[in-house]
């Protein structure tokens, strides 16, 4: 079964003068599917965004949104919509007039119809009543819902949002971030979102585009994205990570996993890309799948807790590595199950995880900072 | 594609500010300048313009007289206008407040003219202060109270109040309430907090109102030939009866460079002493 | 401290300057308001009994506002003078506001500076620099096209035009400069990725958006025009604004129709101020 591509990228690549702000992207998102660029700030997603938008024009490669190449179409022709970070609501109409603001554009729709389709477009994201209010009479979590309803309303192939729920509060951020997936999932539009927060990306999305100075680092489903970093800068970026620095490959291990010594201590991972023993690797271990006991043991690596965080469902506790010849410390996440363990400041413990639970990658020079302060 | 689209917008709006600000300020005031520096027959290079005014005793002390009463009557317009500022932020109730800043604005929009028409009715010979001092007995006939330089005066800082006024309680309004009561609970009285707090504070607002109404004194003319008649005696006077009567556009524009040149060197060592920003001041 | 209840010293000190400051701004106004409606020829006191004559009335030896042929048709010029400097400065001012706010050019600044020029230049400078000025070219036409081909830029309607937009045009500039600058551009994007076009965006967003302060700056305009003397004095001909006309006739006198003239400007003018204030007003929030 081959999948529908909505949107596609061959070799794109924009440049501001010297600045190359997207260096040579390409991918495709599948037909109604929820994808998301996630990137630091400066890391050239508004950038992609726009172009796909139309508002910024590629200095080359080309943009195909349906199969069709859209490079000199201009934004008011591309069968897509976008959702704005500041939601841009036009602060002088009322919420119906906003809604159907693309609807008048298009000309040959019936004014009883205009209306039926952004009363349609409004209750799809739970606003139905309030088309006579004005803009600055709504909250910050509805005036997002009318910002996606005006787009929403325009039947886009491609829907995209730039950050849109980063001004909201931690609250409602979350509970938008599940009305946002339900409301994907049901109109089966497809949804390209840019993000900072990883959190958003990971929760929300099919597939994630993770960029970084312009370029694409990985492009995989959350879950890969997490388990399976493919380069240093995806496995820094994404999630809670411990990571030791000014490793050595020592040994191969069966199906693609390595032996590093760290500070004298051999330790497992998984090598996340080319590796030969000898080399220089920093190694990410997550720290919610570490598993510890209490107690000295010969299977794992030996520690001294230092430090407990409590928080909530689970506790942070630092553990100070005992046998490294340099200090080093992890942090381990401990849920609070009924059989976990139970340890105290100053207790010894034993660490140990799954060998493809930590990733080694070759360390790399401090970022460029070429990309940084973009649009 | 778009980025041509751009360019073109911007050619065709700078197009048009450059023909309004190059064909009615700056082409004109070069214009001035030339004809300053030639002579009225032939257009030859000259200074004569200007020599005719350095020379002439009566022009220098017209324009003497111009400047000094513009600086006298900007420190009485500000000496009277600070405390309405402060009233307007720190002391009057909502209602007082909105009075008293009606009463400076509204003499401003009846138009200058009227302003000074107004003290005119009220001071000349069979005016209103004739009047009164009459009915109340001070006096059994009537006094000219017009043509003096003190009418003058009350003329240009009517004029004057709201432009000073403002710029003040701009800077004033910044100023926390707090800051005055946290002077006088380290046990200042009313006039150290007014020394050490207050004026610093509103200093830039003074500096922008004083500047704005030395140069309005100083380009007057309606208030100063109503109330003054032929004894105003004010810069602006001769600049028009060289232009208007004479017809000597050579000496008027020489007088009018003088005039603007005066003007613009004053603001702006001003603004240099006190380290502001014109456009930042506007 | 000083709205605290109860009455200092100080405090009926600054309640005793207030009331002088009232009586010093609004007095002049009062008076000859009252003076409008004194049935007295002197224009003066005493009190002679109502009457509406120096409003309109055209008895020999009593002509009312209303009633001087040559005070209406100043006031007609006037008007047509206002109306087009309004249209103009205000079609400047965005122009220009789109300009400096939107567009980043080199020596921008220095225009900006140069934009603010008309206001901190004297207006009797003003005046004749402009006369100077339309003077010369007027000549010039002449000579060049028979006598007459420059009489619209010798002293009248067309030169008392170009004479106030030239500062107006900066004042209705920076109100809606001020105004753009809290546009978000965003706007105009989202309005063309619904589907409009960059100049449809512009009329239908920001031109929106804009309206309140270009309603304001007409206002301002409006009455910046109608009122100006200084720089109008030099640059009127033979069909005088009427601040000209009131001004060529106090220097011989002042009658009770001057008064009633006054009242009316303060009516309108008040009204045309207050429209303008609550526009600004509507702008800030």
């Amino acid at each position: 079964m081959s999948q529908e591509i909505d949107v596609a990228l061959v070799h794109v690549t924009k440049k501001f003068g010297d600045l190359i702000a997207v260096n040579d992207v390409s991918f495709e998102i599948p037909k109604g599917s929820f994808f998301s660029i996630l990137g630091p700030s400066g890391s050239g997603k508004t950038t992609l965004l726009r172009m796909i938008a139309g508002f910024e024009k590629p200095t080359s490669g080309d943009i195909y949104i349906g199969g069709q190449r859209v490079n000199d179409v201009p934004p008011n022709k591309r069968p897509c919509n976008m959702v704005f970070q500041r939601l841009a609501l036009f602060p002088m109409m009322n919420v119906l007039d906003n809604v159907t603001f693309g609807l008048r554009r298009r000309g040959g729709i019936s004014k009883a119809e205009m209306e039926r389709r952004a009363k349609d477009a409004l209750a799809r994201v739970g606003l139905e009543g309030l088309e006579k209010r004005k803009i600055h009479q709504l909250s910050g979590g509805q005036q997002q819902r009318v910002a996606l309803a005006r787009s929403l309303v325009l039947e886009p192939t491609v829907l995209l949002l730039d950050e849109p729920l980063g001004s909201l509060d931690l609250k409602l951020r979350q509970s938008m971030k599940l009305e946002l997936k339900h409301l994907q999932a049901r109109t089966g539009t497809t949804f390209v979102y840019i993000t900072h927060d990883q959190t958003i990306a990971l929760a929300m999305s099919d597939t994630v585009a993770v960029i970084n100075h312009g370029r694409i680092e990985q492009i995989a489903p959350p879950e890969e994205l997490y388990r399976q970093p493919a380069t240093h800068f995806v496995a820094s970026f994404v999630g809670e990570n411990n990571k030791l620095t000014n490793g050595k490959v020592v040994a191969f291990r069966q199906g693609g996993g390595v032996d590093v010594e760290i500070g004298g201590i051999r330790m497992a991972g998984r090598a996340g890309e080319n590796l030969a023993v000898g080399d220089r690797v920093d190694l990410f271990i997550r720290p919610e799948m570490i598993t510890l006991r209490p107690g000295r043991h010969d299977d794992g690596i030996v520690g001294k807790v230092s430090e407990i965080n409590f928080d909530g469902s689970h506790s942070l506790v630092i553990v100070d590595l005992l046998e490294s010849d340099r200090p080093l410390s992890l942090n381990v996440k401990v849920q609070h199950t009924e059989n976990a363990p139970d340890v105290k400041v100053g207790e010894v413990v034993t660490l140990s995880w799954r060998w493809d639970a930590a990733n080694a990658f070759h360390p790399v020079a401090q970022p460029r900072t070429e990309a940084e302060g973009l649009p | 594609m778009k980025t041509l689209a751009r360019n073109r917008g911007q050619w065709v709006l700078l197009t048009f500010m450059l023909l309004w600000i190059g064909l009615l300020f700056v082409l004109p005031h070069l214009k001035l300048f030339y004809l300053s520096f030639v002579s009225r027959r032939g257009g030859e290079f000259t200074l004569a313009n200007y020599l005719y005014f350095f020379h002439s005793p009566l022009y220098r002390k017209i324009f003497v007289r111009t400047a000094v009463f513009s600086t006298l009557v900007t420190l009485l317009t500000l000496v009277i206008s600070f405390p309405v500022a402060f009233i307007i932020t720190k002391v009057a109730g909502k209602h007082l407040k909105a009075m008293l800043l009606l009463a400076i604005i509204l003499p401003y929009w009846v138009s200058e003219l009227i302003q000074a028409f107004t003290w005119m009715v009220f001071f000349r010979e069979t005016g209103v202060l004739s009047y009164l001092l009459r009915a109340i007995g001070l006096t059994h006939h009537n006094i000219e109270f017009l043509y003096h330089d003190s009418t003058i005066a009350v003329g240009l800082v009517y004029t004057s109040l709201l432009f000073m006024t403002i710029p003040i309680i701009n800077s004033l309004d910044t100023l926390d309430d707090s800051l005055i009561e946290a002077a006088y609970d380290l046990g200042g009285n009313f006039w150290s907090t007014l020394r050490e707090i207050i004026i610093p504070h509103a200093a830039p607002g003074m500096m922008v109102g004083s500047i704005m109404v030395f140069m309005l004194n100083l380009g007057n003319y309606v208030t100063v030939t109503l109330l003054g008649g032929k004894n105003s005696l004010w810069f602006t006077e001769i600049i028009y009866n060289q232009f208007i009567i004479r017809f000597n556009q050579n000496k008027g524009s020489a007088f009018s460079v003088i005039l603007l040149t005066f003007s613009v060197l004053f603001v702006w060592i001003v603004l240099k002493i006190t380290k502001q920003d014109l456009s930042e001041a506007m | 401290m000083f709205r605290q209840k109860g009455l200092s010293l100080s405090k009926a000190l600054f309640y005793a300057y207030a009331i002088l400051v009232l009586i010093f701004t609004l007095g002049p106004l009062v008076i000859v308001t009252i003076l409008a409606f004194n049935n007295n020829p002197s224009a003066s006191f005493p009190w002679q009994g109502f009457t509406l004559d120096w409003f309109k009335a055209s008895t020999p030896g009593r002509v009312g506002f209303f009633d001087d042929a040559r005070m209406i048709s100043a006031v007609i010029v006037s008007l047509k003078v206002a109306v087009l400097v309004t249209l103009i400065s205000v079609a400047l001012g965005v122009n220009n506001a789109f300009l400096f706010v939107r567009y980043k050019f080199i020596g921008q600044n220095f225009l900006y500076l140069l934009m603010l020029g008309p206001l901190v230049v004297p207006g009797v400078v003003l005046g004749t620099s402009i006369l100077a000025f339309s003077y010369g070219i007027a000549n010039g036409l002449d000579k060049i096209f028979g006598a007459g081909a420059g009489t619209f830029l010798r002293p009248g309607f067309w030169l008392v035009v170009a004479g106030q937009v030239s500062f107006v045009a900066t004042t209705t500039t920076l109100v809606i400069v001020a105004r753009l600058k809290r546009f978000d551009p965003a706007l105009e994007e989202a309005a063309m990725d619904l589907g409009s076009s960059r100049l449809e965006a512009v009329w239908l967003i920001t031109l929106r958006f804009l309206a309140p302060a270009m309603i304001g700056a007409a206002i301002i305009a409006f009455l910046f025009s109608f009122e100006n003397f200084n720089t109008t004095y030099f640059l009127s001909g033979s069909d005088p604004t009427m601040p000209i006309l009131l001004y060529s006739r106090l220097r011989f006198g002042i009658t009770p129709e001057i008064n009633a003239v006054s009242v009316l400007l303060m009516m309108v003018t008040g009204v045309l101020g207050f429209l303008a204030f609550a526009f600004q007003k509507d702008d800030a929030a």
